[in-house]
């Protein structure tokens, strides 16, 4: 099993002059505290739960957190649904790329959500379209009553020719699982 | 034929008459095609807008059911939990948020839009939202007992909206497959006359334009008949002139026999044809003896006569069946198809007898005799590139045993070459990977014991063969003039071991190195030589410089010149092998040498064989009248070293001392035992001739 993760960075702050020393010890604290959080990272599988689970064909799972999916190159795609008003900002990794990253580029998958609702993804449309799992929308990380955390979207603006009532089927909010064919 | 004009205006009416039809199939087809994507399109709309219609509301209404009821369930299960039904918080809370969800699907989007428009399903919608928001605190506190009073709150909040939302869902279930009916019922009645006509009206233009079609297609085949007999004769006139191109891509223009182009293809398929019937072939490589000879006596012309001549003669000794090609110069190759031993020997024979008979030339008569090697299919090879090789090596071997020869090709004739080949490759390749090392042989001095110096010998470690010699692969690198960067590596590699020994603080020895004739030869080496000793930063003095004796007698003056610039340097020089080439004595007087080295042949039999004695005592006696260092090569034994110590000689070196040795147990030899115990001369001596 394998398990994606991100570390977190220190944000800085400026201190006034006289305070210089205890200044030099304490970055010299979090630095040492970095590099034993980087230890402690890799020895705890993964840090925050697990909210996308890809498995591969030889049966092999690999478990995202938040954070993973984060760390990753992300996509901003602007588009309405038919389940929002407005056009809405979904933040997202480009699926396609993930699939690649994971080597299982040029296969059909199936998409799984919390609520047992199940359908395919043929790879000819991940690969043209930016279609993305997206994790933020306007900027929000999205509660499960908000269809998240995670929601299969397509650039139903940017390609109008996508806004067809199949595609629209395959955009699959409260995403859990992806099974590669 | 017909006159060009009639043609062109044939094809122009051709293709007038052809664009009004084509047009108008294109039209056809065209409307054809528009019509059935119409009525595709016009399907598909009216598909979605039922989907659309029917599945979305009813869909999230029964969604909507579900989930209020799995949620109700799951609360049932969580408080009362039993061995085989349990649920998590984790999954309450689920079912909870999921619920949340797909209420609000009712309000956002355009996707259900249209539900809330329903008063009924607006007031159910309002009802269910607020009750949630009631439950939500209730949960967050709920505890998996039955009797908590939570749980029997969020039971009676929820409790009024199950049975209410079932129906709801039904309801629209039944309206919707109503309405479904109606625009299925209502496109049967109206669209189809429409969407069925168009189609209908193409397909009839198409099967009129098909007709029309027919006829012109007649009309033009009785055309066509006329531009294909044109058509034939200027092909006709083509072939012609490929075929002689042909015949100058594959014939030698001299003599027109086939070149080598076509005689592997022969060749090639002459090996098809009797691998599947099993035949035999010969091939007979052929060259004339002295060929040059004629060609210069008799000039270009008359050579180029005498190879008319001699193919003639050869095409004549042979079936229609075999090839005589000419490669080029003096070289033939018979191909014979189909025969046994006896045949390809009545057909040598035959070219013996023809070639023997004198050619005419400008009013002499010119004997020529040729070499022939043989080789046969499937005997020797079974491909047309070893045959060919094979012959080859054949007609070589029967040139080095002169003229007027016939060779068969024997296993093994190539063998010498590929072992030669492939031991160049290796030498190049252990250059490069430093498979190549400088072993040392001590040089001792014969009065106190002292290693005055050092006489570098190269070595190649083999991977796979081990240890080679030198006398194998340097002969192979001369011819290759692989002798040059190794001679390069050599010197430098000399001079920097000896300026390493200097640096460690060892008595300074000189360094021996022996110079190849090739290496001799080069225009730059008195540079080479210079850029060693500057690159190690030695002096010229520690560089001795070993040349062997034939080498020197090859160009005399060459040598002097070539010596003197040496000498130049600073270096010291030295002749190898002394006493085994042809040295004329009247010369050594004017070579710059240094030294001499007694070679081992004399030195082994010293003792033994009194001409050998004889002849060592004579160079040494010479060296010293000449006022040359004298240095005894291969001391092996105690008797061999006392008779050259009783005759003066000055320097010795061989296994009696030390074997050739790598650098670093010279190093351990020097720090240990610098000197050799020299045995002490024998008043009564046998062997020396007082």
């Amino acid at each position: 099993m394998q398990s994606y993760r991100s570390e977190g960075r220190q944000p800085m702050t400026t201190e006034p002059p006289r305070e210089k020393l205890i200044l030099y010890l304490a970055k010299g604290l979090s630095s040492l505290l970095a590099i034993l959080l980087i230890f402690i990272a890799q020895t705890v599988q993964a840090q925050g739960p697990a909210v996308l689970t890809i498995i591969h064909h030889d049966n092999k799972q690999i478990r995202f957190d938040i954070a993973a999916l984060e760390a990753m190159d992300t996509l901003i795609l602007r588009t309405s649904t038919p389940w929002s008003d407005g056009v809405q900002t979904f933040t997202g990794v480009r699926l396609s790329q993930l699939l690649a990253d994971i080597g299982a580029q040029h296969h059909d998958i199936e998409a799984q959500a919390l609520n047992n609702y199940k359908t395919g993804l043929d790879w000819n449309t991940l690969a043209n379209y930016p279609v993305i799992i997206a994790f933020k929308r306007n900027g929000q990380p999205m509660r499960i009553r908000d269809k998240g955390p995670l929601w299969i979207i397509y650039p139903l603006d940017d390609y109008p020719e996508l806004r067809t009532l199949n595609n629209e089927s395959k955009m699959v909010w409260q995403l859990h699982r992806l099974v590669v064919r | 034929m017909m006159p060009t004009s009639t043609t062109g205006g044939l094809r122009r009416s051709f293709s007038e008459r052809r664009t009004l039809p084509t047009l108008s199939l294109v039209l056809a087809l065209l409307i054809f095609l528009l019509s059935l994507a119409a009525s595709y399109r016009e399907l598909n709309r009216v598909n979605d807008l039922t989907n659309l219609s029917i599945g979305h509301h009813t869909h999230t209404l029964f969604k909507t059911y579900e989930e209020l009821d799995r949620f109700w369930d799951s609360l049932r299960i969580y408080v009362h939990p039993d061995a085989l039904t349990e649920v998590s918080r984790e999954q309450l809370l689920l079912d909870f948020e999921l619920l949340l969800s797909r209420i609000s699907l009712f309000e956002e989007g355009e996707a259900n839009r249209d539900l809330l428009e329903s008063l009924e399903v607006r007031q159910f919608h309002h009802g269910l939202k607020e009750a949630l928001a009631k439950v939500e605190p209730q949960l967050n506190w709920l505890t998996p007992d039955p009797l908590d009073p939570r749980y029997q709150a969020i039971r009676e909040l929820l409790q009024p909206y199950r049975q209410p939302l079932f129906d709801l869902a039904r309801e629209y279930l039944i309206s919707a497959e109503v309405r479904g009916d109606q625009i299925v019922r209502e496109f049967a009645e109206n669209s189809h006359l429409r969407y069925w006509a168009m189609p209908a009206i193409s397909g009839l233009l198409l099967l009129l334009l098909y007709f029309f079609q027919l006829r012109q297609t007649q009309r033009l085949a009785a055309a066509l008949k006329l531009e294909s007999r044109q058509l034939r004769d200027s092909n006709e006139r083509l072939f012609r002139a490929t075929s002689t191109l042909t015949f100058q891509a594959t014939h030698d223009p001299l003599t027109a026999l086939p070149n080598r182009t076509l005689l592997q293809d022969r060749l090639e398929q002459a090996i098809g044809q009797a691998q599947q019937a099993g035949g035999r072939i010969a091939v007979i490589a052929l060259d004339l003896d002295r060929f040059k000879a004629v060609n210069d006596s008799l000039g270009r012309n008359m050579g180029d006569e005498v190879l008319r001549l001699v193919a003639g003669r050869l095409r004549a000794c042979v079936g229609d069946a075999d090839t005589v090609a000419r490669l080029d110069g003096d070289e033939f190759v018979l191909l014979l198809t189909d025969t046994g031993p006896d045949s390809t020997a009545e057909v040598l024979n035959r070219i013996v007898v023809a070639l023997r008979r004198p050619f005419a030339m400008a009013g002499e008569e010119l004997f020529i005799t040729v070499g022939m090697g043989v080789s046969h299919y499937p005997g020797d090879s079974s491909t047309a590139e070893h045959l060919l090789m094979n012959a080859d090596a054949a007609l070589y071997r029967a040139k080095e045993q002169g003229r007027d020869r016939i060779q068969h090709y024997l296993t093994g004739m190539n063998a010498g070459e590929k072992i030669r080949m492939k031991l160049e490759r290796e030498l190049r390749l252990a250059l490069k990977q430093q498979q190549l090392e400088l072993h040392y042989q001590p040089q001792v001095d014969l009065v106190d014991g002292r290693i005055f110096g050092v006489e570098a010998l190269l070595r190649w470690h083999h991977p796979q063969r081990g240890m080679i010699s030198p006398g194998e692969f340097i002969p192979l690198a001369e011819e290759t003039g692989l002798i040059v960067p190794i001679g390069e590596w050599v010197l430098a590699t000399a001079c920097r071991q000896a300026m390493a020994w200097q640096a460690q603080g060892l008595p300074p020895l000189k360094m021996a190195v022996n110079l190849s004739p090739r290496q001799f030869q080069l225009p730059g080496l008195v540079a080479q030589v210079a850029k060693a000793l500057k690159m190690a930063d030695l002096p010229p003095e520690y560089l001795e410089l070993e040349l062997t004796e034939s080498l020197l007698m090859r160009d005399v003056e060459a040598a002097i010149e070539a010596m003197k610039g040496l000498r130049k340097l600073g270096v010291s020089l030295s002749i190898d092998d002394f006493g085994t080439g042809y040295s004329s004595l009247s010369y050594l007087q004017h070579f710059p040498l240094n030294q001499l080295k007694i070679d081992r042949a004399f030195v082994n039999d010293v003792h033994l064989k009194p001409g050998a004695g004889a002849i060592a005592r004579a160079i040494i006696a010479m060296s010293k009248s000449l006022q040359l260092r004298v240095v005894a090569e291969g001391i092996e034994t105690a008797e061999q070293l006392v008779f050259l110590r009783t005759h003066q000689c000055d320097q010795g070196q061989g296994y009696y001392f030390s074997r050739p040795l790598p650098a670093r147990e010279i190093t351990a030899l020097l720090q240990h035992r610098p000197c050799f115990e020299i045995p002490t001369l024998n008043k009564t001596e046998p062997a020396g001739g007082r």
